[in-house]
């Protein structure tokens, strides 16, 4: 009911009366509705894109075994976050059990909820993440807010995105004659 | 369409000029369509292709037609493109949700210029090829400016260039939208939930609307479009993406076609930074209004009391 009363202010505010006060669409929509903050979030799993994953695919004997064993293993992934900060494997991932992340405190995560593990840090990002301004929507406007995790788009060894191509060209189009 | 099309002549009280004016442009129009009508050398197709261009002469307004006549208008339409071309279509003439006003926010930190949006927009909505059509431009502006007289809207190198930032435009929906006030034949208009959009069939390609758009958001078919015919999206809206010929302006709906579907527009889902967010204004737990209540954002020419319904932000 409010939102129709709404909806018909709106309408007069934008018939473009000459002699009506005109109220800003902004200002009308903050009055409107019981805001709550949207609705949580529904995050894509990634455990169905890792590569290596489940660790105890390789992980089946204690690590300083295993890092005598040939050929060696991650040795292409270079660190490149935080440097001077985040300096080793094991300031985000486990020893044992290796299927899982550890926050800070030390609550083991699984690799599905690694972004509990970057807001830890990045907490402004989080916060515009879970509100609507951060990150990729994998659903429609009406439907629930299914979104990619931080690792869906970040590296999480290098997160700084590279530069890359645009999709097309503009330089030859001319639209008149 | 069941209606005789000189029905008007004889419904509605007019003076003999006016009366001698439809005659004479019902005829001019009409003739070539019966030649091939009335023709025994002509096949049924061409005969059938025939009827519906001399029903389309007449087809009346589109917010003036009843649910039924919308049906058979886009039916024709169908029906036609499948005539021509020997594939089909599927044309919609889905009306608006009730409490639905669509808004748009675009994140100026997170664009990087890669212009994924402006191709998926071309591919969804059938834009012509020939000219390079597109309703998205994105605007690489140096640093510290917001110049758009200096930025580059035909950009081709690797991107985000060093010290530059992007910036999309395209049609903002404006709740207050001058385009519409003036077209003098009323072929533009607000819809209920907000988009601004065109009737093809009814625009008379005069442009004042394109000089009304304070953002250069219309465009105009100087030639017929082109459209490869495996390109083309057979998701259509009579008021969104069906094809267009020469001589109408056209512009970004949202992609009515998706958006009254529940799904985001074609640029939303096609970019990968996450900058576009599209929502419900009315909606107060929506994204979008999140943003409008927690970002500092900012609409280009808002002393023009345009009232256009995208907003930028920055992080």
């Amino acid at each position: 009911m409010r939102a129709l009363v709404l909806a018909a202010i709106l309408l007069l505010a934008a018939c473009g009366g000459d002699h009506k006060p005109h109220t800003t669409l902004l200002a009308t929509l903050q009055q409107s509705g019981h805001v709550e903050g949207p609705p949580a979030l529904q995050v894509d799993p990634r455990t169905p894109h890792l590569t290596k994953y489940p660790c105890a695919k390789c992980h089946d004997k204690p690590l300083p075994v295993l890092k005598q064993t040939k050929p060696a293993a991650h040795w292409e992934i270079k660190l490149l976050h935080a440097p001077g900060v985040i300096t080793e494997c094991k300031t985000c991932h486990s020893e044992t059990p290796t299927e899982s992340l550890h926050l800070l405190n030390g609550k083991e995560i699984s690799f599905d909820s690694s972004h509990e593990l970057c807001a830890q840090c990045h907490s402004k990002q989080a916060a515009d993440w879970r509100g609507g301004a951060h990150g990729k929507r994998m659903s429609g406007w009406a439907a629930d807010r299914r979104v990619l995790n931080c690792t869906g788009c970040h590296n999480s060894h290098q997160p700084r995105l590279s530069p890359r191509w645009p999709a097309l060209s503009r330089m030859q189009a001319e639209e008149t004659p | 369409m069941t209606e005789s099309p000189f029905k008007i002549l004889t419904d509605k009280p007019m003076d003999r000029r006016t009366a001698i004016g439809t005659v004479g442009g019902m005829l001019a129009a009409g003739l070539g369509v019966l030649q091939t009508s009335c023709s025994p050398m002509a096949s049924a197709a061409e005969k059938e292709k025939a009827k519906l261009d001399w029903e389309a002469y007449f087809q009346g307004h589109f917010q003036a037609m009843t649910p039924a006549e919308k049906e058979a208008t886009i039916q024709r339409l169908e029906r036609s493109y499948e005539l021509n071309t020997g594939n089909r279509i599927d044309v919609s003439a889905q009306g608006a949700r009730e409490n639905v006003l669509y808004g748009y926010a675009f994140n100026v930190s997170k664009c990087r210029g890669y212009m994924d949006c402006v191709k998926a927009c071309i591919q969804e909505n059938n834009q012509d090829r020939a000219s390079g059509m597109a309703y998205i431009r994105i605007h690489e502006l140096e640093k510290g400016s917001m110049n758009f007289e200096e930025a580059s809207d035909d950009f081709f190198h690797q991107v985000p260039a060093a010290g530059h930032f992007y910036m999309g435009t395209q049609c903002f929906h404006c709740q207050n939208p001058p385009c519409v006030d003036v077209c003098p034949v009323k072929a533009t208009w607000m819809e209920p939930d907000g988009i601004v959009v065109v009737d093809y069939n009814w625009c008379i390609g005069c442009r004042y609307c394109m000089a009304a758009c304070p953002y250069d958001a219309r465009r105009f078919n100087w030639a017929d479009p082109l459209v490869p015919a495996e390109e083309v999206n057979p998701n259509q809206h009579y008021l969104g993406n069906r094809l267009r010929k020469k001589g109408v302006v056209e512009k970004c709906t949202f992609c009515v076609q998706r958006s009254r579907d529940g799904k985001n527009p074609a640029c939303v889902e096609a970019c990968p930074t996450g900058a576009r967010v599209f929502g419900n204004l009315l909606d107060p737990n929506s994204e979008i209004r999140w943003i409008l209540a927690n970002k500092k954002v900012f609409r280009l020419k808002e002393d023009l009391g345009t009232e256009p319904k995208f907003w930028y932000y920055m992080d």
